[in-house]
């Protein structure tokens, strides 16, 4: 008796440490053939993300309303200053708008001597959603969004808040989208200078702080430039604002994000018609694809 | 014969339960709250459940309830598939909670989630240094000692929960 239940707990640890190694070797597998391309889980990681938007939406509420009644609060105690700061702000901008509005019909004008249109890039459609989940992890930045194909969401629009560009559309399932943020290790961005236009490519570090990379010895930089998006990169639209330059001692230029001045509920999506792919063989004669010739066997 | 039947449904009822309890962190997990300019996350907090993990859980199911979780955890938390799930399985491992005594006060209990979460966050930077991951070190550092705050918090809940649903059996 004694003798068989001591075989069956060796049986029993046997299991369980080759239950372990099995499992831990297909994460480990998984883990590694995911780092550069994880297509194999899209369809799975599109479903959760739907499953846990919808969670989330009710589960943050209580969240969002106590970051809301804390912000509240601090609202009441700068009212004062604030309200001044805001009167200064309204004067500064009534100039600003006067002269963009000349600006305008000069621009208009000679768009119809040119015969051309230039536009602002920046698309006139927004669509509202809800950040329900937003995480700044050690391992990645990315937030889900409560919006997804069926309102009109694909894969690399820009996402803004309020403050500035947050991120874009890395997965869009139907009802749900997950965001990459600025500030993810993997985010890279087309930027430039909104004094200079000096080009760069803004590198996310994992904290608020972004950096410019491939950035040319000619380009002209300073401490408190706005950056905004240039659209070199075809994916994100033009001019949208980005974060403030600063200058560390070693000449590193970093940007401080406009976006993480406050916590972020609402954002909104940009639809923007991406810049196609070019065509692996753009001489490739499509008729000839279309009827194959007569004396061709089909295939069965 | 049918007390090893009752035993090992009762082993798989107890990895059901903390299965239910991770389940529940997880989704918590992924929220973040700022208050006062001040981020906290609590992306780890999944880890106090799986150190406190029933004693007497059935390993098997264990292991494969923390392989699926895992995966789960990596696809709502936007992170490469398979990281969490190697995670949660290495930290079971590494915690035996079959071999950790009935009967231990907070203090003692909480020492050695602070002696785990040390030797946990050694096992990242590893990690980072050998490039098989990139880890951001500020943000590590901080959900560690929001963990190592909670966990008093999650220990006064579980035992509630065990008052309430089956007694004070582990």
């Amino acid at each position: 008796m004694i003798g068989s239940r001591g075989n069956t707990f060796r049986q029993k640890r046997r299991n369980s440490r080759v239950t372990f190694l099995v499992l831990s070797l297909l994460a480990l597998v998984i883990f590694l053939s995911s780092r550069g391309n994880d297509a194999a889980f899209d369809t799975s990681r599109k479903q959760a993300d739907g499953i846990a938007a919808k969670v989330l939406t009710y589960i943050s509420l209580p969240v969002r309303g106590l970051e809301n009644l804390v912000s509240d609060v601090r609202g009441r105690f700068i009212a004062h200053s604030e309200n001044e700061r805001l009167k200064a702000e309204i004067a500064r901008l009534s100039d600003i708008e006067a002269r963009a509005k000349v600006m305008t019909i000069k621009l208009s004008r000679l768009e119809n001597i040119l015969n051309v249109d230039v536009g602002s890039g920046i698309p006139e459609q927004k669509i509202a959603a809800r950040a329900v989940s937003e995480i700044d992890g050690p391992f990645v930045r990315s937030a889900l969004i409560n919006v997804g194909h069926k309102d009109g969401v694909s894969e690399g629009d820009a996402v803004m808040t309020i403050h500035g560009l947050y991120g874009h559309i890395v997965r869009a399932g139907n009802q749900s989208a997950r965001v990459l943020k600025l500030e993810d290790l993997n985010s890279r961005i087309a930027v430039m200078s909104e004094r200079t236009q000096s080009r760069a490519i803004l590198v996310g570090t994992n904290s608020e702080i972004a950096e410019l990379a491939f950035t040319s010895i000619e380009s002209d930089w300073q401490d408190g430039d706005k950056i905004i998006t240039s659209g070199d990169d075809g994916t994100l639209p033009m001019g949208l604002p980005v974060g403030e330059l600063q200058i560390k001692e070693n000449g590193d230029l970093q940007v401080i994000l406009f976006v993480n001045q406050a916590f972020v509920d609402w954002v909104w999506v940009y639809p923007y018609e991406k810049m196609p792919k070019p065509e692996v063989d753009p001489f490739e004669d499509p008729e000839a694809k279309e009827e194959p010739a007569a004396n061709e066997a089909l295939p069965q | 014969m049918i007390s090893d039947t009752i035993t090992a449904s009762k082993a798989r009822g107890q990895a059901l339960q903390a299965c239910i309890a991770l389940l529940l962190v997880m989704m918590a997990g992924i929220l973040k709250i700022n208050l006062f300019g001040f981020e906290v996350g609590f992306l780890f907090t999944p880890l106090i459940v799986i150190f406190l993990w029933p004693r007497g859980a059935d390993p098997v199911f264990t292991y494969v309830i923390l392989f699926s979780l895992g995966l789960i955890y990596d696809w709502i938390s936007g992170g490469p598939s398979g990281l969490w799930a190697l995670l949660f399985l290495i930290a079971f491992v590494s915690v035996q909670p079959g071999q950790r005594p009935k009967e231990i006060n907070l203090m003692e209990i909480w020492i050695n989630f602070i002696i785990w979460m040390i030797v946990l966050l050694i096992v990242l930077m590893a990690l980072d240094s050998l490039e098989v991951t990139q880890i951001a070190f500020r943000p590590l550092a901080i959900m560690t000692v929001i963990n190592i705050m909670f966990f008093p918090l999650y220990i006064f809940a579980r035992h509630s929960w065990r008052n309430i649903l089956v007694g004070d059996d582990d």
